[in-house]
């Protein structure tokens, strides 16, 4: 009996679930755009042609390119996504995708929230997908001619990695944003990529943010330097360049930004709502365009008091746009709920102009690490 | 005991306080340990079954007993049932039904090995499940965020009342199946101290857990299915480790495998008692089947489980964690309190 029971546990293991390479389509990407109907979704999703990926010696003799994206259309995301079983050979498979990218307009007019619901349901899919608004068809961003990578979907998944030696893009995954439209005051965001360029030479180009209201419409968008700011405040700024005017020489030096904290300090005081933003950065001399002295006394310390500027300059002009929006995307109403639990009840439902009219105190501190492999610049002494 | 807890987390009801509620749930549940300890204390040597015939009576003995036995057996399938729809959640195209078989096969294998062979499996289960959570923890640590631990007061103290009873009743109060195990530990005296290290062990790691799971989502805590997986769903170290879902489901399945035996092993045990077969491991196969059977039509879908789980079980769990060993007790401390007095009067 029991030798019976071990044998039926082996050969049952598995069985319904499993999935052969060959009868699988893998997606790496997904866009939703407008439909011509109003009540049907249209998605393209980004499917991989295992093929082209062979050894190189067997994949000169094939030409097929190296993707295929299959546009559905279906009453709800999954019935999209079955419906393509009617277009291609294998059924989708979602283990791999990497990327959903929504239009401008369908953002603005429909909402997210009901695109993404499949996508957390499902267990194929994985949580840390990128989620990115394109400006412009959402298609499009999925058929350009990448360069140095072959498929589309994987180029811009690079791309958003990439962010990190910028600082100029936002990198939200579908958790993170799920996780702000759970909250009850933090404004969800998510990524900005367009097309540059026309014709055969248009390139994706990853910049800024997107920002939504708590119904998952997207409001708005914060430019570079906005984006910045955002990403010092929430703690998320990882490394980029900071531009400031090169002090005793006429000319511009680029800081590069080796480590960042940022954090949010709510301080209630008879009845007043003050927020105070604490951030700490260490930069080194990245370049210069001019002769700056290093060794003349004042000039390293006036250096490091125009990197805090220009933190501070880059959080006060994003701040000024999210009170423009109305949209509490650095999650102070959050911060405020965990230190005064009681009191935010009475907060929350004018949360949206309390924050639009909000004091905030921005403290920055920062040190200037080293001036790197030469001292002195080859630039002339002017 | 940690079994199901892992995969359904309960407490979490309370919000951003929820690991509060494993230690409040656990202090709600010492009146519960007591009578379990003093039942067996004052009956060295006698099973929960057996007690009951002394104290009881042959009759009402055996209707307390019988009781007991059909909670067990039912929480047994239960605890299969939870698993086979955590387990179809992952696997959506296989039938509930393969992976309940499956586990009941090894529960009821475990089970004919009898107490010595339960041990053994736990020794080395427990072990290996809790170096492949500590493994997720490490890997999921980059993404915890300890500031979801606040505010501790989100939630009203009647409702922080309501979250820390879940905790009561599941898994704490269900020491009573010991009861039925208990005389098989090697030395008596030191019962009270292992049943109460192991229930503060217990508590540690269920806070911990819950701890792990709050600063794991986030607000995100709210949606998902199984919170406890949606956080190791969420690791993704560089893009090289990713999808280690499948680790802390093992574990889990594992644990639950162990919880899932020991219910079943006590049930036969009792049935074998109450009959007084000369042994229990004819019937293992056929009470075990029963349970299989159970566990598959008790629900129609897993939704109706965790309705259960919140609506239906603290109340119907209390009736035999509290209520019934409550009664046992009272009426064995009435005819102590009988017995000196006529002793007294005899004199």
């Amino acid at each position: 009996m029991i030798s019976l029971i071990l044998t039926l546990m082996i050969s049952l293991g598995g069985c319904w679930d499993r999935n052969e390479l060959t009868s699988l389509a893998i997606t790496t990407g997904a866009a939703f755009d407008k439909s011509k109907s109003p009540d049907l979704i249209a998605l393209t999703a980004q499917v991989i042609n295992l093929d082209t990926l062979a050894p190189a010696a067997v994949q000169s003799t094939i030409a097929a390119p190296p993707y295929w994206n299959i546009k559905t259309t279906g009453h709800t995301v999954f019935d999209c996504i079955r419906n393509a079983s009617q277009q291609s050979p294998n059924k989708l498979y979602w283990a791999h995708n990497q990327i959903i990218i929504f239009s401008e307009d369908l953002a603005r007019e429909k909402g997210v929230s009901e695109y993404l619901d499949f996508f957390l349901r499902d267990a194929e899919p994985r949580i840390s997908i990128w989620v990115l608004v394109s400006k412009g068809k959402a298609s499009d961003i999925l058929e350009m001619d990448s360069k140095l990578e072959p498929i589309p979907s994987i180029n811009i998944t690079s791309l958003i990695e990439n962010r990190r030696y910028t600082g100029k893009a936002s990198a939200v995954d579908l958790y993170e944003f799920s996780n702000r439209l759970l909250s009850e005051a933090t404004a969800p965001v998510m990524s900005l990529i367009e097309l540059i360029g026309n014709g055969e030479e248009r390139t994706p180009l990853l910049s800024g943010t997107a920002v939504f209201n708590q119904d998952s419409k997207m409001i708005g968008t914060l430019g570079e330097q906005e984006t910045r700011g955002m990403l010092w405040v929430i703690d998320q700024f990882e490394s980029g360049l900071l531009i400031v005017e090169a002090p005793g020489c006429d000319g511009q030096l680029g800081l590069e930004i080796l480590n960042s904290s940022g954090r949010i300090k709510p301080e209630l005081a008879n009845g007043q709502l003050k927020i105070k933003v604490e951030i700490r950065a260490s930069a080194s001399l990245g370049d210069a365009d001019c002769f700056v002295d290093i060794l003349d006394e004042n000039t390293w310390d006036s250096i490091n008091k125009r990197q805090a500027e220009a933190i501070r300059e880059d959080i006060l002009i994003s701040l000024q746009q999210a009170q423009k929006l109305k949209a509490d995307i650095f999650g102070f109403g959050d911060a405020v709920f965990k230190k005064y639990p009681r009191e935010w009840k009475d907060i929350k439902p004018d949360w949206e102009e309390i924050f639009s009219a909000l004091e905030v105190e921005i403290d920055v501190q920062t040190t200037l690490l080293r001036p790197n492999m030469i001292l002195q610049s080859v630039n002339k002494r002017s | 005991m940690l079994g199901s807890s892992v995969v359904l987390s309960p407490g979490l009801n309370a919000g951003s306080a929820s690991w509060l509620t494993v230690v409040t749930g656990l202090a709600l549940a010492s009146p519960l340990v007591w009578m379990v300890i003093k039942l067996t204390g004052d009956y060295p040597g006698k099973t929960l079954v057996e007690l009951n015939d002394v104290i009881l009576g042959p009759l009402w003995g055996k209707i307390f007993s019988i009781m007991y036995l059909w909670y067990f057996f039912h929480l047994g399938a239960i605890v299969l049932r939870d698993f086979g729809d955590f387990m179809s959640t992952i696997m959506p195209t296989t039938p509930t039904s393969v992976f309940l078989l499956v586990t009941t096969a090894l529960v009821a294998y475990l089970a004919k090995s009898g107490i010595e062979g339960i041990v053994r499996y736990s020794l080395i289960i427990v072990f290996f499940s809790f170096i492949l959570l500590g493994l997720v923890f490490i890997l999921v640590s980059n993404n915890l965020n300890l500031s979801s631990l606040l505010p501790v007061n989100s939630i009203s103290a009647w409702q922080f009342l309501k979250a820390s009873y879940e905790v009561t009743v599941f898994p704490f109060g269900e020491i009573i199946v010991y009861a039925m195990i208990i005389k098989y530990t090697n030395n008596y005296q030191k019962i009270k101290r292992s049943v109460i290290t192991a229930l503060i062990l217990t508590c540690i790691f269920g806070s911990l857990f819950n701890i792990y799971v709050i600063t794991g989502l986030g607000n995100y805590l709210e949606i998902p299915t199984y919170p406890g997986y949606a956080v190791i769903r969420r690791v993704d170290i560089f893009g090289i480790i990713t999808r280690i879902d499948i680790g802390g489901a093992t574990a889990d399945l594992a644990l639950g495998v162990l919880k899932a035996s020991v219910m079943l092993y006590a049930v036969v045990l009792g049935i074998s008692q109450i009959l007084k077969l000369p042994t229990y491991t004819s019937i293992v196969l056929p009470v075990g089947t029963l349970m299989f059977l159970l566990s598959l039509i008790q629900f129609d879908s897993s939704v109706e489980n965790f309705f259960f789980h919140e609506t239906t079980y603290p109340y119907y769990a209390a009736f035999f964690q509290a209520f019934l060993p409550a009664l046992t007790l009272s009426i064995d401390g009435f005819k102590k309190f009988l017995t000196r007095k006529t002793d007294k009067a005899a004199a």
